[in-house]
Parts: C-alpha cells; sequence; structure tokens
C-alpha cells in the first residue's frame, strides 16, 4: 500500500490546566519523512500518540487521506507504531511477532509466512527466526518491532523515539535501517525524536516542536541555516545567540544591527524598526579563524580576545571575547595552536553565515 | 461493537464500576454490623436508631474479653518485636551458614495448618505443662507463632529499602557495631518496624484459633467471647455492637500501617 | 585508640567476612531467639505429635488410654474412615471452587488496581484490608446479612426471587460465599499485572487488536503465572480454613480442620496426630508446587527477563 497523506488540524491536548499540546497544524504529504524534533515536555510524542489513537485530543481533527480519523479507535487506525520503550511481545518469536499483526487478520498461513519472510528482509534480521526477546539485542529487537509495524501494510508508520533506548552504535546501525525501509517502502513516516542530529539526516520536513507549539516547521537545511527563533537556533545544532539591536532600516530590504561593538549589515526582517531588539545566531562551525587571509573574504569581521581553548582531535574548541560577550568558534584541528598557552591573545574571526532573529535571547 | 471510540471508554469505565462496587460490597459488613448495633435489632430495615446499645456497662462480653484481648496483644508484639528484628537483621545483612536455614524455618508456621498445630501444641500441653490450657502464656505462645511471619517481612522490607552504607560510615567513623545499629540503623527502619507492629497487634488482639482452641473459658480474646456468645445466644444485636466496637479499634491500627506502609513499603500490606 | 578493622577493608563493606570470634558468631547469636523459640513451640509439639500418631489408644476402664505400640493403623484410618474421607474430599472440591471463584472475581479488580487511574484506588484498597485481616468480622456481619430477617433476604423478597427468606447460615454456601469475596486474590494478581509493561497492551493494539483482545493476549498471558499462583495460594488457604466455617455454618461443619478439632476434643489424640500429619504434607507440597511455579527461572528466561 502506498503511503496515505497525514493531516493535523488545530490539535490540542489539555491534561487539566497544562496545554502538552496547544493548537498544532502541519501536513505530511504521501510518502513523506517527517520529524517532530523537540526537548522532552515538547509534546512531541503527545502529539504522536493522538495520531495513533493511544491518546485522545482536546480538541482538533486528524486526517488520514481524506478520511477523518479523530475518532476513530486505535485498533482500528491501522497505522504501524513503534514505541520507544522495548515492546517486541517476549512470549512470542521472532517470527510470531512479525507475523501477529497478520495472524489476528486470518491471513492464509502461507501468505503469513511469505509476508514475514519479506519483512525479516526488509529490517535485514536473518537467521533470528525463533529467537525470543531476551536472546536479542535492543537493536535488533527493535528491527523485530519496524517489521512487525509494516507486515499489515499499513499506509503510516509512526516512530516514537525508536533509537532513545540504545547506545550510541546500535543507534547508527538503526538510523540506517530506518532510512533504508523508508527508500524502499515509500511509506509515509512521523518519527519522534530529541536528537537533532537524528531529524536533520532522516528528515524530509521537520517540525521542531516547544512547549506544546511548533516552532518551526520545514526542511532540514532551512531549520538548520534559517532558524525563526532563538529556541530553534539553539536546540537544532550549536549556536552563539548574541543581543542587537536595530539601528536603521534601509530602502533595498536591508538594515543594520548594533551588535558585538560594530554595526552589522544584515537582510532586514518583515516588521522590524530602528530600536527593535533581535538576537544574532552565529554558529561555531561557521565562525573562522583569520590569519592573514584576505579580511574581505568574510562579509562578517569580528575582533576578539582568547579566553580558552580545547582541541578535540579533528576540532579546535575556542571561546572568544567579542565586545564583552563570549563566542564559541570550532576552529579547524590543524590550526597553529592547540593549547591555551600558544594561541595568540587576539584573533580575528569571520562567517558568511549569520541569522537575525527578531526578539530579545 | 469496537467500532467507537465510546465504546473504549465504556470499557475502562466498566473495570472501575465493577471494582468500586466490589470495594463496596467488601466494606459492607462495617456498615452491617452497624445498623444491627445502633437499630438494637437483627431486622433489615432498621425500624429505628438508638444508640443506646453503645453503652459499656451493656457489653459485658467486651469487658471481660478486652483486657485480655489487649495484653495478649502488646505481649504478642512485644515478644515479636524482641524476636524478629536481630533475626530479620542477620538473614537480611549478614552471610553466614545457617542463613538459609533461619529463613526457612521462619516460613514453617506457614506450612503446618492451624488446626493442625493446635492439635500438636494441644497435646503437648496436656503432657507436659497442664497449667497451660487456659491461661495466658499457653494462648501468648501460638499466637506468636502464627504472626512471627508478618513482623519478619516487615522488618526485612525496610532493612532492605535502608542503605547499609550508612551502617558502614558509622563504623569507619569508629562506632562499634552495636552503637552503629542502634543510632544509625534503627531509627532508619522505625516506619517498617511500626508498620510491623500494627499489623501484629492487630492481629493478635483479635486472635481466634488459639484461644478457641487452648483459652477453655479464661483465656479468651473479644473474637472467640463474641463467638461463644453467638453460639449459646444466637444473634442478638448487642454482639453486633461488641463486635464493631472491636473492629473498629482493631482495623484502625491497620488503616494506619497501611496508610504508613504505602509510601515506602509497597507491596508489604497491600 | 580502636584496633584496626582490617575485616571492613576487604572488598565492599557489604562483605562481613568476620575475623574475630565474637563477629564469626554474632549472626548466629542474633538468629538464635527466634530459632530456639521455635523449636520449643513449634517444632518440639509436631514431633510429639508425629510420635502420637503412630500409637493407638485402647478403650480402658474409665477412659482410654494409650498403647505404645508402633502401628500405622492411623494413617491408614485416615484413608479408611468414611467421614474422613468425604471431609477430605468435601474441603479440597469445596476450596477449588472458591479459589476459582476468588480469582474470577478477583481480576477485574487485580486490573484497576494495577493499570487504574487514581480516584477510587484508595477506597478499593482500603477495602480490601477489611476481609484481609478482619475477617472474622465480615463473618459476623454476615450472620447479620444472611439472617432471615437480614438484608440480604430482604433484598430477595423484595425483587420477587423468592418467596420465603432462605436459610443460608448453617449451610455451607455462605461460607463459601464469605470465602470468596476476593481480598488475597486481588493482591497477588495484581502484583503479577502491575510487573507487566502496559507498551505490549499498546502494541497489540495498535496491531489491531480490540482492547479486550490485546489485553488477554498480552498483559493476562504474561501474568498467567501469577494468576495461577494466586489461585494455588487461595487454594492452600482453603485447605486449612477454620475460623469461617465454625462461625457462619456451625461447629460440625464439613470442613477437614474442624472435623481434625472434633477428633481432638474426642481425646482420639492418635488418629487427629496423624490426620493433622497427612495435612501438613499435603499443605507442604502444595506449597513447594507454588514455589516451583513461582520461581521457575529457566522458563521465566525465556520471556521476561
Amino acid at each position: 500500500m502506498p503511503g496515505a497523506s497525514l493531516r493535523i488540524e488545530h490539535l490540542t491536548k489539555r491534561f487539566g490546566a497544562v496545554a502538552a499540546v496547544d493548537d498544532v497544524s502541519f501536513d505530511v504529504a504521501a510518502g513523506q519523512f517527517v520529524v517532530l524534533l523537540g526537548p522532552s515536555g515538547s509534546g512531541k510524542t503527545t502529539i504522536l500518540r493522538m495520531v495513533a489513537g493511544l491518546e485522545v485530543p482536546t480538541s482538533g481533527r486528524i486526517w488520514f487521506g481524506d478520511r477523518d480519523a479523530t475518532r476513530t479507535p486505535a485498533h482500528k487506525r491501522g497505522v504501524g507504531y513503534v514505541f520507544q520503550r522495548p515492546s517486541m511481545f517476549p512470549h512470542y518469536t521472532v517470527r510470531e511477532n512479525i507475523g501477529w499483526g497478520l495472524k489476528l487478520r486470518k491471513m492464509p498461513r502461507a501468505e503469513i509466512e511469505r509476508r514475514v519472510t519479506a519483512m525479516i528482509d526488509l529490517v535485514q534480521l536473518h537467521g533470528l527466526d525463533d529467537r525470543y526477546a531476551t536472546q536479542l539485542s535492543g537493536g535488533q529487537a527493535q528491527r523485530v518491532v519496524i517489521a512487525r509495524a509494516l507486515a499489515p501494510d499499513p499506509p503510516i508508520l509512526l516512530l516514537d523515539e525508536p533509537l532513545s533506548a540504545l547506545d550510541a552504535k546500535l543507534r547508527d546501525e538503526l538510523k540506517d535501517v530506518i532510512a533504508d525501509v523508508q527508500r524502499r517502502t515509500r511509506k509515509t513516516m512521523v518519527m519522534v525524536t530529541h536528537d537533532q542530529r537524528e531529524a536533520l539526516s532522516l528528515a524530509a520536513k521537520v517540525v521542531v516542536m516547544d512547549l506544546g507549539r511548533i516552532a518551526q516547521l520545514g526542511s532540514p537545511a532551512d531549520v538548520y541555516r534559517h532558524p525563526a527563533t532563538a529556541f530553534v537556533a539553539s536546540f537544532v545544532g550549536n549556536t552563539n545567540l548574541v543581543h542587537g539591536t536595530v539601528t536603521t532600516v534601509l530602502a533595498n530590504r536591508r538594515m543594520t544591527v548594533r551588535a558585538l561593538g560594530q554595526e552589522i549589515d544584515v537582510r532586514s526582517e518583515d516588521g522590524l524598526t530602528p530600536g527593535d531588539a533581535v538576537s544574532l545566531s552565529l554558529r561555531p562551525d561557521d565562525l573562522e579563524v583569520i590569519e592573514g587571509r584576505d579580511r574581505s573574504a568574510f562579509p562578517y569581521v569580528f575582533e576578539g580576545h582568547v579566553r580558552n581553548v580545547v582541541f578535540i582531535g579533528g576540532i579546535l574548541q575556542m571561546e572568544v571575547d567579542v565586545a564583552g560577550e563570549l563566542l564559541r568558534v570550532h576552529a579547524a584541528g590543524r590550526a597553529r595552536f592547540s593549547l591555551m598557552q600558544e594561541a595568540p591573545e587576539t584573533v580575528v574571526i569571520g562567517t558568511s553565515e549569520l541569522v537575525v532573529i527578531p526578539g530579545a535571547t | 461493537m469496537w467500532g467507537s471510540r465510546w465504546t473504549v471508554l465504556v470499557g475502562r469505565r466498566l473495570i472501575q464500576v465493577y471494582a468500586i462496587t466490589a470495594a463496596l460490597i467488601l466494606a459492607y459488613p462495617t456498615v452491617q454490623l452497624f445498623i444491627v448495633a445502633a437499630s438494637d435489632d437483627i431486622v433489615f430495615p432498621p425500624r429505628y436508631f438508638s444508640f443506646t446499645a453503645f453503652n459499656l456497662d451493656k457489653l459485658p462480653t467486651l469487658l471481660e474479653t478486652m483486657p485480655f484481648s489487649i495484653a495478649l496483644g502488646l505481649a504478642t508484639t512485644g515478644v515479636l518485636l524482641a524476636l524478629a528484628i536481630p533475626t530479620s537483621y542477620a538473614t537480611q545483612r549478614m552471610q553466614f551458614r545457617g542463613r538459609a536455614l533461619a529463613s526457612a524455618a521462619i516460613f514453617l508456621p506457614v506450612i503446618i495448618p492451624g488446626v493442625g498445630y493446635m492439635v500438636a501444641l494441644g497435646t503437648a500441653y496436656i503432657l507436659v505443662f497442664p497449667d497451660l490450657i487456659g491461661s495466658f502464656a499457653g494462648v501468648l505462645l501460638p499466637t506468636v507463632i502464627f504472626n512471627l511471619v508478618w513482623m519478619v517481612r516487615a522488618v526485612q522490607s525496610s532493612l532492605s529499602v535502608t542503605d547499609p552504607a550508612y551502617e558502614d560510615a558509622a563504623l569507619m567513623l569508629g562506632a562499634s557495631r552495636i552503637r552503629a545499629f542502634f543510632t544509625v540503623t534503627l531509627p532508619a527502619i522505625a516506619p517498617g518496624i511500626a508498620v510491623g507492629a500494627m499489623i501484629t497487634f492487630a492481629n493478635s488482639t483479635t486472635a481466634f484459633t488459639a484461644p478457641y482452641f487452648l483459652g477453655r473459658t479464661t483465656a479468651l480474646t473479644t473474637t472467640v467471647g463474641i463467638f461463644n456468645e453467638l453460639s449459646r445466644n444466637s444473634l442478638i444485636p448487642r454482639l453486633a455492637a461488641e463486635a464493631l466496637i472491636v473492629e473498629l479499634i482493631v482495623m484502625s491500627f491497620v488503616v494506619a500501617a497501611y496508610l504508613m506502609a504505602r509510601k515506602r513499603f509497597r507491596g508489604l500490606i497491600i | 585508640m580502636t584496633a584496626a578493622r582490617p575485616d571492613l577493608l576487604v572488598d565492599s563493606p557489604h562483605a562481613r567476612v568476620a575475623t574475630r570470634r565474637l563477629e564469626r558468631a554474632l549472626p548466629y547469636l542474633l538468629v538464635a531467639p527466634v530459632m530456639i523459640y521455635i523449636i520449643i513451640v513449634l517444632v518440639i509439639p509436631v514431633l510429639i505429635e508425629i510420635y502420637y500418631s503412630f500409637l493407638t489408644r485402647e478403650q480402658g476402664v474409665y477412659a482410654y488410654h494409650i498403647v505404645r505400640k508402633f502401628t500405622l493403623d492411623n494413617y491408614v484410618q485416615v484413608f479408611a474412615q468414611r467421614y474422613i474421607l468425604e471431609s477430605l474430599a468435601f474441603t479440597i472440591g469445596i476450596s477449588l471452587v472458591i479459589a476459582a471463584g476468588t480469582v474470577v472475581l478477583g481480576l477485574p479488580v487485580a486490573q484497576f488496581l494495577a493499570r487504574g487511574t487514581g480516584r477510587g484506588k484508595i477506597f478499593v484498597e482500603m477495602s480490601l484490608l477489611l476481609p484481609l485481616f478482619g475477617d472474622i468480622f465480615t463473618g459476623y456481619a454476615l450472620l447479620y446479612a444472611f439472617a432471615p430477617q437480614g438484608i440480604v433476604n430482604w433484598f430477595l423478597v423484595g425483587i420477587g426471587l423468592i418467596r420465603e427468606p432462605l436459610h443460608l447460615v448453617n449451610q455451607p454456601i455462605s461460607a463459601v460465599i464469605a470465602m470468596m469475596l476476593p481480598s488475597l486474590s486481588v493482591l497477588l494478581i495484581r502484583g503479577a499485572l502491575a510487573r507487566i509493561d502496559p507498551v505490549y497492551e499498546e502494541a497489540a493494539q495498535m496491531l489491531g487488536a480490540n482492547p479486550l483482545r490485546a489485553w488477554f493476549a498480552t498483559t493476562f498471558k504474561l501474568a498467567r503465572v501469577g494468576v495461577a499462583g494466586a489461585f494455588l495460594l487461595t487454594f492452600i488457604g482453603g485447605t486449612g480454613a477454620f475460623t469461617i466455617p465454625v462461625i457462619l455454618v456451625n461447629a460440625d461443619n464439613g470442613w477437614i480442620s474442624t472435623q481434625l478439632r472434633g477428633l481432638f476434643l474426642d481425646s482420639n489424640v492418635p488418629l487427629a496426630s496423624s490426620l493433622s500429619i497427612v495435612l501438613t504434607i499435603l499443605t507442604a507440597v502444595l506449597v513447594y508446587v507454588y514455589i516451583r511455579l513461582t520461581d521457575t527461572r529457566a522458563d521465566v528466561q525465556r520471556y521476561v527477563g
């Protein structure tokens, strides 16, 4: 079955006076991989559970394709769900687990066997057919769960932090499996995670959640390069957030902002007037140490005092004091110095990526 | 039938309603005793209410047996505290060769059916200490056995949730083992001990089997006293009043123990 | 200055490898009081009982006197005497029914306590305290409730189910009802159910099983051992039941414990002793089965770790 589209309309979930999910709406196109990204408590898991039918929304609607599924009970929704905690049935083998949903539908035995084998192939879990959950690693068990969820060929697959319970190495393996599965099956997938690297590497579209609301919605590149709020800028990847004030608004959609002891010329944002407070986002990875090179190569250049240097192999982490603000810089590890004692007292750093976010930090 | 969300919620609600109804039925006996006692009649529905039955001099059985019951309760609890605390400490925190045997021995009273034990003890009394029959001590001895497992469980539970590191820290600081136990461990396990003591008191104050068998007419608890009256005079309302009073006294200890155990010792009582 | 304490510096502080004689003897000293007590008050009387179970009594001039001759006759009698066998069969049969009933009745309550929402949980838990610790008062109350003028008959006549009041007291049925009230079963089953992660139920639902089916196929199946254990334990308790049958039926009811008491009152010590030993062995075997059942690590390893 090809993937179905998913629409969330004004979804709200209240627990008492607290809104865990507050008027959230977004679309997922058929066959698209969308990731709900946010810290714990942001409401992302609650949204997923409402889509699954495991939680009842306080208000709002959920559409699978053109079918209103809001009032459908969980067991009739026909979507696959992968849980964060181990959910492989402990009293069934791998094959029995994967075929469980099919047996429920009273599918003929031969067909079940065929499908189970196909699923085992899909998640690359050969040779473990008769094992039980306690005989498998966490990553293997999660693959069983993914295969089990996909066996009934649902139009949508929901994944609730599927990698969180695994250790780092298994996490990477499973991440590849998930990406591979999506490519091959073309199913609509919605995954929830707090790990922004997972989100950026797997998603076609990222929904960044903060305190029950959508902070930003866009492609991974959008969300990373053009964060809409200070929260998104600091949650997705590392960044330095710096205070600034708008000084002048120019005609050609540009304005100047006073920050870091300079007047910085940036593209203007709508609705900003002189005197407004803004935040500038400068990613440590985008800041470079300029040594003797032509400064004019960089649109934004700052001078500052080196306060700290940490050498981590391929990366040199520096803390540079620029006009009273402490900026983190990830310089290449092949810089001329690797220890604080060897570092010069002042450096010149430059960048071509600088994002202006309306509002104070 | 399962097509709508409404049915799913109803299922959950049904279980809740069932459980609460079951709870009401289980709690009903107290209400029943109260109705009989307060209406001074065994007819249902009660025709009128009067609280004249709750007059102590109208409750002779209670007056006769209450002192004995309370004495038995206190004595049993005291003996068990003395026996169970050292034993639990040893079996829970120490390694020694008889450990499994000691744990199993404490378990023995559970295997031997109550009446079977009464036959054995009764025979032993008749043969060796005939004076024990119908005496306080004669009833105390088996009541301690019957309640042993409760007290030991309570103390062991509280020991298991207390970190032995505290006691070790005291030892490292120079305290002797005894001093460390009394100043560090004992206060820490006091809540568990209190829970065990309350349960033991409640159980032994209302002990039935031992006094019924070995108490003759002189060593009787309230429960046996009421029962004897019931057998003699069939259903009279004042017995309900007596039973109710004893029940309320005893159950207040149990409820107190339950509330205390809820937080720290889940599963010890309930 | 206190002497060094080398024992505490060995491995972890929890390894009480004592080096001093007193320290080595300490655990035994601590355990001694209870062991001595159990030996004197429990073991020795039981040994006396075993001794008497191999003797017989003879009708003397005024009373029975014991013949000190080894015989297995008593044990034969236990299985040969009709009234004893009938009583055993009755007790075992009725205990099976009661155990089944209390498990079935208690299952939804246990599920409610294991998973349900907060409201009402405390009330339900507290209501279990009475049948557990105050079963005698429940018995007394039921005497009044089951009386011809009591609430049960009033209700049954009132709704037209019967015309004349039933005589429930003095019938085994009253004791059966009292013992079927779920209490211990709820606690035991609740523990078993609560140990199972609810995620399996949710996973089953997402795969298409309706909530009841999902519960049966996952949580209930995984808690099977606990439920069986609850059944077994209530059965064991039922075989030894004494107080409730005595209170609610009469002093001559069909339960084996009452028969045993009858023998003892009759001064038939040898037969009473042998019957008592037989019952003890029966109970011990059942308890052993229970322990093996609920502690089968080898099997459990296959499923939940």
